[in-house]
């Protein structure tokens, strides 16, 4: 009992035994991958035969091969080299399982990533890939089709059709006349024609074939929610959908943490975007687990940031639903951290996807833009969240044009260089040209609510909420500072100090607070004037 | 003459925009101070994650106005969040479209 029948499952680490215990060889991809797991001697056997087989499979030399053939036996090798791996950690836990399928992965690369152009060009054309020499265009880095051609990657995957349709969108210009590739259509053709020894199987169009445009019931969707609500019920139930919408869009936003909290977050940098190139940005993890976004303010020393941050609290103390801003120093700089969401996407620039409640969305948060004069709500600035609710994310221009800014529906300082419009704008505009879905209607009423909630803010508590903003502003001279300085000047009578021109931003600011309700009654008469007017006309 | 190449990145599934979704490609000043550009996408993403590229791009190219300095303030205001701009290293190329070719070809096999 005891005396060794247990020897065939008796269990030992291969990692400090890798040499004759099925651990992988010691050159090529593979020795980078030492998997540290239990296993028995059975399982020691199939790792054995799955490295050395993968050992084969990268060394192999396709240089001089038919590409066809050359091809297909690849495909072979690695097809046996995967079922042996499979053999080898079907019983594995998955964390012990992936280093070997990544080493599998790798090792059939590695002939292919040797391989010359013109070898893999021919070898994917075997395959279907159509016009395989308009990937790969710049020698000396991974070429494509190397990656395309890799038998372990799914053939249906969406990198590979990725592959595929850009050669079809390369080869769709160079036959509507661009010389941008350096060569012409006939040149192409001639080059394809040499490369084609073998039969060229059908094409897979259908990988290739762009998806079809999403969102196609989008509108009918927003023409839905907006049907005329007469009966009481129907009332209640606008009523319940508006209250559904908000609170899609808000319980999607992180809660709002105090600033000391934010300050002594222990955040962790997470991997950066796996392209090279230098990220304005980096990206932490909490011990919550919860994502954050570091902005650095270097231009502005951090006056942006604190203008941002002012502006996402004054927007959700009116009650627009805005993603939370705080103001934090990390390697050095000043900048703005934010908190991340998954599972949202960038709302539409289609007015008609949009439903009544998201136009009534649309125009509280108009309210509170004013408010902090951002000039920049592109639709691409607000989040569609998972729930269907929307949140404005970017108030990186907030307070930028203060003192010369205009609410009307032709303001845009951005218009030189960034966009035509605002996203309120794109959608007073499609109102007036009735190019909202159907039923649905700009309602001024929707504004009310946010601005009695700036009306409830007193003078004196508004001029401490923005108070980071005037002195950090003032110090560093930002956009809104010379309209300041003239405001201050005209006040004074003289030169005025930097507390001057503070004072004269906070004036400025609660003045625009007091005037709200006014300035958009104004604004409201000029959006529905054009549209009272051609009813009347009509009507006549 | 110089030329500067940048990868565009909107929407992720992390909630940032990490996601490369096309490249960019400005050259010049010429003689008469005008950019040369050049601007590619990766096909099959969802429209949202480059819409917001794709218009400015388009508007900016229409207007004769994609220039360096429309491209800085980019990289300035880029909200991190749906859409990112990033300047890389131009690959060796015998033209502006060619290196930005090659930053798309790059991007489809990370």
């Amino acid at each position: 009992m005891g005396s060794g029948s247990k020897k065939a499952h008796e269990s030992f680490s291969v990692a400090p035994t890798l040499a004759g215990a099925g651990g992988p060889p010691a050159h090529g991809v593979a020795a980078a991958q030492a998997p540290v797991a239990t296993v028995s001697p059975a399982d020691v056997q199939a790792k054995e035969a799955f490295w050395a087989k993968l050992t084969t499979v990268e060394l192999t030399d396709l240089t001089g091969t038919d590409p066809v053939d050359g091809y297909v036996a690849l495909q072979k090798a690695a097809a046996e080299a995967e079922a042996l791996c499979f053999a080898a950690t079907h019983q594995l836990d998955p964390s012990e399982k992936e280093p070997l399928h990544q080493a599998l992965v790798k090792g059939c690369a590695a002939p292919l990533l040797k391989a010359p152009a013109p070898w893999l060009q021919a070898a994917a054309l075997s395959q279907g890939f159509q016009h395989p020499t308009l990937v790969g265009l710049t020698p000396n880095s991974e070429h494509p089709l190397a990656f395309w051609l890799n038998p372990t990657y799914l053939s249906g995957s969406p990198a590979k059709a990725a592959i595929q349709a850009k050669a079809i969108e390369r080869w769709k210009d160079i036959a509507s006349g661009s010389t941008a590739y350096g060569i012409t259509l006939a040149e192409l053709q001639a080059a394809e024609e040499a490369l084609a020894k073998p039969a060229v199987p059908a094409p897979a169009a259908a990988t290739a074939s762009p998806p079809p445009p999403s969102s196609s019931s989008s509108t009918t969707k927003a023409a839905d929610a907006a049907a005329p609500q007469r009966t009481f019920l129907a009332k209640q139930k606008a009523v319940e959908a508006a209250l559904a919408h908000y609170s899609a869009s808000i319980s999607a936003i992180p809660a709002r943490r105090s600033d000391a909290e934010v300050g002594a977050l222990a955040l962790t940098p997470v991997a950066a975007p796996s392209v090279g190139g230098m990220h304005a940005k980096s990206f932490h993890q909490a011990p919550d687990g919860s994502q954050w976004m570091f902005k650095p303010d270097s231009r502005a020393k951090g006056a942006a940031a604190h203008a941002e941050a002012v502006a996402s609290l004054v927007c959700s103390t009116g009650g627009t639903p805005t993603m939370p801003v705080y103001v934090r120093s990390m390697g050095g700089a000043t900048g703005s951290l934010q908190p991340l969401v998954a599972g949202a996407s960038p709302l539409s620039s289609d007015m008609t996807a949009l439903s009544q409640h998201d136009v009534d969305a649309v125009v509280r948060s108009h309210v509170s833009a004013w408010l902090v004069g951002d000039h920049d709500c592109k639709p691409d600035n607000v989040l569609r969240t998972p729930g269907g609710g929307l949140v404005p994310i970017d108030h990186g221009q907030a307070f930028k044009f203060y003192g010369s800014d205009q609410l009307s529906l032709d303001y845009n300082p951005n218009n030189a260089h960034n966009h035509d419009r605002t996203l309120y704008q794109k959608l007073y505009s499609a109102h007036l040209k009735g190019k909202l879905a159907k039923g649905v209607r700009v309602r001024p009423e929707a504004a009310l609510g946010v601005i009695k909630r700036y009306e409830a803010i007193s003078d004196s508590e508004y001029r401490a909420m923005l108070a980071p903003v005037a002195r950090e502003g003032v110090s560093q001279k930002v956009p809104w500072y010379p309209a300041m300085v003239q405001r201050a000047k005209a006040t004074k009578g003289g030169p005025p100090t930097a507390t001057d021109v503070a004072t004269a931003f906070l004036d400025c600011a609660v003045e625009r607070k007091q005037q709200l309700r006014a300035g958009f009654t104004a604004f409201f008469a000029q959006v529905f004037a054009p549209k009272a007017a051609s009813t009347t006309q009509a009507v006549a | 003459m110089r030329r500067r190449c940048f990868y565009l990145m909107g929407h992720g599934p992390t909630g940032a925009a990490v996601r490369v979704v096309g490249a960019l490609g400005i050259e010049g000043p010429s003689a008469g101070a005008q950019w040369e550009s050049h601007f590619s996408w990766i096909p099959l993403l969802e429209e949202l994650d480059m819409q917001g590229w794709r218009e400015d791009l388009e508007r900016a190219r229409g207007a004769g106005a994609l220039d360096e300095d429309l491209v800085e303030h980019w990289v300035e205001t880029a909200n991190g969040i749906t859409r990112d701009i990033t300047e890389v290293e131009s690959p060796e190329a015998p033209s502006l479209a060619l290196a930005v070719e090659a930053l798309v070809d790059l991007a489809l096999v990370s």
